[in-house]
This record gives structure tokens, C-alpha cells and sequence, in this order.
């Protein structure tokens, strides 16, 4: 599903060059669940990035559902994007000025389908993260945990194959941590959804099925 | 996608507000200032209804009057038009007051066959179409025929007689003002005896007017008001000798007279550049002022997408292409200008749906509309579009990091 050959990314700034990963190879199998673990600034970030196409590495291949991504074009990336990959974030990155349902439409705007269509999906996946009730209210008014269970649902409406998610309880206390891992692991145990996630809290890289570690932009061995 | 961006612009309330205000009020500006133009170039390619190459203004003052018209006396004038027209190189002349291109303008108005009408005027004698190339539609001119009456006669413009009567065939008909009060003097009976196509005493830049003429010939008998300018075609290339030598055979004429020669051309350039002053000054204001929408809106824009980075890089990772993000900031500046466009289109077709100024014509008001729309879309398309690139030009990835 997700494959990494030789992969390096290097940051350049007027000055300073930072060597944010270095020869990576990884494989992710369908329907796989990792946890990517290493101390603050090694690349776990920039990792998930790569593997999200949001950005391109230095050097190296990244391939996605067998996809020849490198020679893709903007449209194409984001087409496949689009379609195949959800992402959470640890800062929830909900549009304050939208109401829950539009959020969660988000991903599905830039697909060709009538409104109806999107509304269906998007309630859809709110029932799945049991917000079901809060179609109407704005990011602001829910709780941390609710927040980030809309961005799950975000995540989640286009019925991706693989989810991204960065942290995603970085942000939370321990009980909604708690809420936001169980419908991860749920996503990935019952809809077949390949996970990528980072995480500093080891209790919650035990749920994965692997871990992956990365010190100074390089993986070490498990 | 329309809704969407609809229900954003709904809820940032504050700055959408504001941006349609703007909007808002250059629509008005600059639906003004193109009415401004357009009125005046519909204006400018319409007949003026008479010639004014080859045609000089000759002002007649009695040196004994203290006010302009004192002190004439109908023998006078009769004699001055005839020492001009004994000039080989004089056509024709004729009195008419006020003349055209002149700064002076005599209106007139009441209810007439039911029907209220303002219409301007002026006073002529019976030999002024030759003169002045007026082109009759229907009936006749003034003559000695009118010589008897008890009613004055008048040859009226194609459009008073269409907006009194719907028609131009009213040749001998009855053009007196209704008495609109007991008390009041019994109003003087006028009655028509001819069309002529629409005359433009103010030249170029006067808009659609009624006008009427009534019969002033001096040698038909004494009349309250003498008409005090003599118009004279001369042929073609005349020039200052003749000039000169006009005026010093009317001082010999009549020595207590005063005169004042000047081409109609030259009042005409004159009356016209005084007439492109506002327009042209609006439309350097009007430049000006969209140089600074322009400006203004580029910058709110620019500003508003630097705060959406976030917005942009989570959209990217969701699946909108560069493109889709170039497309949205221009839609949800389209969207604006589109609320913006409708209410100010709303408030202007006021204008002629309740006759709030009249002399605009229906398809310079559309025209208008129409240009002011497609502008400020154009406007505002074209200041978005560096933002819109800015925003399409975020890496998704630093996007999503902005702080
Ligand atoms: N856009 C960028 N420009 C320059 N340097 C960058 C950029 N993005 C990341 N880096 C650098 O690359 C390195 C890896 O960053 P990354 O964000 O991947 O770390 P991380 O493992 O996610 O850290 P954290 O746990 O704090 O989130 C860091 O040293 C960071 O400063
Ligand atoms: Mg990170």
C-alpha cells in the first residue's frame, strides 16, 4: 500500500541545511496499522508528510497504492490524495468558520458528486464518531475530544484507504485520547483502513501493530 | 462548491461586510461616472438638428439699453439683416434668440392637450432654417402668412410632439397652455405649424429635450421681446476681412448699436470643452478612485490569505489541487461581487423605473449597467488574482505548519 525506497528530505533555508530524514525504506502493507515514535524534531512530521504528498522528497521514492507518484502532476497528486489518503492533525485544523456538517464535507468538495450525495456521507461519518447530534454546532463549541472526532470524521468521509494521523492526541487528556484511539483502531480493524500514526505515548503505540523509530531523520531498528 | 463558499462568506460576517461595502460603493461610482460617459457619448453621435459650420453669431445691443434686449427697435433689426445680407459672400441671416451654443436657455412649460411637458425655446424669424439648416418634418416655417393671427405660431420638435400628442402629425394644432389656476392671466394661444427634427441648441453634449420655436420676426410689427442675435451663413474659408468688414458696415447701418462677431464654431469648441470638464474630471476621479479599490481589495485579499494559510495547506491535504485553490479565492471574490452587483443594480434601476432623472435614454441606462457590471467584475477579478496565486503558490505542507 505505501512503500519508501532510499528516501532523504532536506530542508534548505538561506543558511542552514537541515537533514529532516535520511535514507528511509519502508513498507506498509494493506489494512497494516504503524506507529511512528521518536523524540520531538527527528521527522516523524515530515515522515507522514512525504507519505501524504504533501510534499516531495529530496531524494528517493514514495509509492502509494502502486502508484508512479513522482511523475505525477499537482492535479493528479491531488486527485489521489483526494481519494485514497485521510489526514488528522494534532491541532485538529477545523475551519472555525464552518459548522461541524461543512467541515466534515471538506474532502468530498473536490469530488464531483451532488450536494445531497455529500451531506449523506458527511452525516454518515459523524454517526460513525457518535456526533451525530452536533451537525450544527461550530468547532468552537465542542470539547477538545469532539473537535478532534470531527477530524476524524473529515478524515474519514471519502473513505480513504490509508489515515494519517499526526498526534492525534497530543492535544487530548487521557480519556478522550482514549475515545479518539478507539475509533482508530476501530476504523483500522473493521473497515481494513491502513494506518500511519505518530504518537509520543508508547500505551498507544502497543494498539499498533508495529512501531517505527525514527532518531535524528533515521530509522532505527525496532 | 457555490454553497459552500456562500455559507463562508455568510459567516465571516465581518470581513465579507466589509469587503461588500466596498464593493458596494465602487459600484456606485463607478456605474456614475460610466453613466456620465456613456449618456454623453450616446449624446455626442445623435444629429444636433441643425449645422453650425460657416455660421457666424453676430450679438445686436442697443448702446442707449442698460439690460441686453433694451433699446431695440424692430425697424432697426430689419435694417441691420438686410446691410448683411447685401455681402456677396453672405448666404442668408436670420434672428434667433437665444442662438445656439449660446450660454443661455429659455425654458417653457404647462399642460397641453392633457399632457404636462417642459420644453426650451427660443424666439426666431421666418428666415432661420436657411441659416441654420433646420430640417422640417412636417408642416411649414414661420411667414408672412402668420403675419394676421391672434395666435402665435410655433414649429416644435419631433419629440414634444411625440410626448404631447404621439405623433407628428399635429401641424395646426392647438398648443396653448391649459390656465392652471382661475386667478391667473388667460395664457397666450399658441398653435403649431410645423415639425422640425430634434434641435440641440446646447450642441453636442445636450441630452434628448423638447424644444419648441416661436415666431419673432421683426418686421411684422412691434413684439414685447426682439430677438438680439443675427446669425449669418457666409461661404465657406470666409474669415476676419470679412469679418471686419461686416462689422463696420452694421456700425455705419445703425451707429447707436453695439456688435459682437464670433463663428458658431468657435462658441462650439468652447461650450464643449466647458461641458467635458465634469465628465472628464469624473472620469480621472473615478480612475483614481478604482486604482484604490483595486489597491484596497488586492490587499484585504492578500492579507485574507495569509490568515487562511492553514485553511489552504488543510484544504491541499483534502484533496484540492493548486488549481482549486486559485479558483476559490477568485469564486468567493466573484460571489462578493455578485451580492455587491445586485444591490447596487437594485438601487440604480430607481432611476428610471421612477423617473428619478429624466434625458437619459433606455439603452444608454442598460448600456451603462452593463459596462459597470463587467467592470467591476473585471476589477475585482484582476486584484484578486495575485492573492489567488499566492494562495495557489502555498507548499501544502508549510501550509499546514504556518503559525
Ligand atoms: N519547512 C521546513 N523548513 C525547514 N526545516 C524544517 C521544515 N519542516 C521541518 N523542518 C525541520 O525538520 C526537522 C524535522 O521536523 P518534523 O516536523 O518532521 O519533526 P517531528 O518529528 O514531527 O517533531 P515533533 O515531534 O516536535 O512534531 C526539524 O529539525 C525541523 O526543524
Ligand atoms: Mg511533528
Amino acid at each position: 500500500m505505501i512503500r519508501l525506497a532510499g528516501v532523504e528530505k532536506v530542508y534548505r533555508t538561506d543558511r542552514i541545511e537541515t537533514v529532516a530524514l535520511s535514507q528511509i525504506d519502508l513498507e506498509v502493507a494493506a489494512g497494516d496499522f504503524v506507529a511512528v515514535m521518536g523524540p520531538s524534531g527527528c521527522g516523524k512530521s515530515t515522515l507522514l508528510n512525504l507519505i501524504g504528498l504533501l510534499d516531495a522528497p529530496t531524494k528517493g521514492t514514495v509509492e502509494l497504492a502502486g502508484k508512479p507518484v513522482a511523475s505525477y502532476r499537482d492535479r493528479d497528486v491531488s486527485r489521489l490524495r483526494n481519494e485514497t489518503i485521510g489526514f488528522v492533525f494534532q491541532t485538529f485544523h477545523l475551519i472555525p468558520d464552518l459548522r461541524v456538517l461543512d467541515n466534515v464535507e471538506l474532502p468530498l468538495l473536490y469530488r464531483k458528486m451532488s450536494g445531497a450525495e455529500r451531506r449523506a456521507r458527511a452525516t454518515r461519518a459523524l454517526e460513525r464518531v457518535g456526533l451525530a447530534s452536533r451537525l450544527q454546532h461550530f468547532p468552537s463549541q465542542l470539547s477538545g475530544g469532539q473537535q478532534q472526532r470531527v477530524a476524524i470524521a473529515r478524515a474519514i468521509a471519502g473513505e480513504p484507504r490509508i489515515l494519517l494521523a499526526d498526534e492525534p492526541t497530543g492535544n487530548l487528556d487521557s480519556q478522550m485520547g482514549d475515545e479518539v484511539m478507539g475509533l482508530i483502531e476501530d476504523l483500522n480493524q473493521k473497515d481494513g483502513v491502513t494506518v500511519v500514526m505518530v504518537t509520543h505515548d508508547p500505551r498507544q503505540a502497543e494498539k499498533a501493530h508495529r512501531t517505527i523509530r525514527i532518531f535524528d531523520g533515521r530509522q532505527v531498528a525496532c | 462548491m457555490i454553497f459552500h463558499l456562500l455559507r463562508l462568506v455568510w459567516h465571516r460576517k465581518r470581513q465579507s461586510a466589509l469587503l461588500l461595502a466596498e464593493l458596494f460603493a465602487s459600484f456606485l461610482v463607478l456605474f456614475a461616472v460610466v453613466l456620465g460617459g456613456v449618456v454623453a457619448g450616446d449624446n455626442w453621435r445623435r444629429p444636433l438638428g441643425f449645422e453650425w459650420e460657416d455660421v457666424w453669431f453676430v450679438g445686436v445691443r442697443a448702446s442707449s439699453g442698460d439690460r441686453p434686449d433694451e433699446g431695440l427697435a424692430g425697424r432697426d433689426l430689419v435694417a441691420l439683416r438686410e446691410a448683411v445680407r447685401e455681402f456677396p459672400e453672405v448666404r442668408s441671416a436670420a434672428y434667433v434668440d437665444p442662438a445656439p451654443y449660446q450660454h443661455s436657455q429659455w425654458m417653457d412649460g404647462g399642460r397641453i392637450a392633457g399632457r404636462r411637458v417642459m420644453w426650451r425655446m427660443a424666439r426666431a424669424d421666418d428666415g432661420l432654417p436657411a441659416v441654420l439648416g433646420l430640417k422640417l418634418v412636417a408642416g411649414r416655417w414661420f411667414s408672412r402668412e402668420d403675419d394676421p393671427a391672434g395666435t402665435t405660431p410655433m414649429v416644435v420638435s419631433e419629440s414634444f410632439a411625440r410626448h404631447v400628442f404621439g405623433t407628428t402629425d399635429v401641424v395646426g394644432r392647438d398648443a396653448t397652455s391649459e390656465q392652471e389656476r382661475e386667478d391667473a392671466a388667460p395664457p397666450a394661444k399658441r398653435r403649431i405649424v410645423g415639425v422640425i427634427a430634434d434641435f440641440r441648441q446646447d450642441g453636442e453634449l445636450m441630452g434628448p429635450e423638447h424644444y419648441a420655436f416661436q415666431r419673432a420676426e421683426p418686421a411684422s410689427g412691434e413684439m414685447r421681446r426682439l430677438p438680439r442675435v443675427l446669425l449669418v451663413r457666409v461661404a465657406p474659408g470666409s474669415g476676419v476681412a470679412l469679418e471686419e468688414r461686416l462689422l463696420r458696415r452694421l456700425e455705419r447701418e445703425r451707429p447707436g448699436y453695439t456688435f459682437q462677431i464670433e463663428p458658431l464654431a468657435q462658441m462650439r469648441s468652447s461650450r464643449n470643452a466647458t461641458g467635458l470638464i465634469p465628465l472628464a474630471t469624473g472620469g480621472v476621479v473615478g480612475l483614481f478612485l478604482m486604482v484604490m479599490v483595486a489597491l484596497g481589495l488586492s490587499g484585504v485579499l492578500w492579507q485574507n490569505v495569509t490568515q487562511r494559510t492553514r485553511e489552504i495547506g488543510l484544504r491541499r491535504a483534502h484533496g484540492a489541487a493548486a488549481a482549486d485553490v486559485f479558483r476559490q479565492v477568485l469564486a468567493e471574490v466573484a460571489l462578493l461581487v455578485t451580492l455587491a452587483v445586485a444591490a447596487g443594480a437594485l438601487l440604480v434601476v430607481q432611476i428610471p423605473l421612477q423617473d428619478l432623472v429624466t434625458g437619459i435614454r433606455p439603452g444608454a441606462f442598460a448600456a451603462s449597467l452593463a459596462l459597470t457590471v463587467f467592470g467591476l467584475y473585471g476589477l475585482a477579478l484582476a486584484s484578486a488574482a495575485y492573492p489567488a496565486r499566492l494562495a495557489a503558490s502555498l507548499e501544502p505542507a508549510e501550509a499546514l505548519r504556518y503559525e
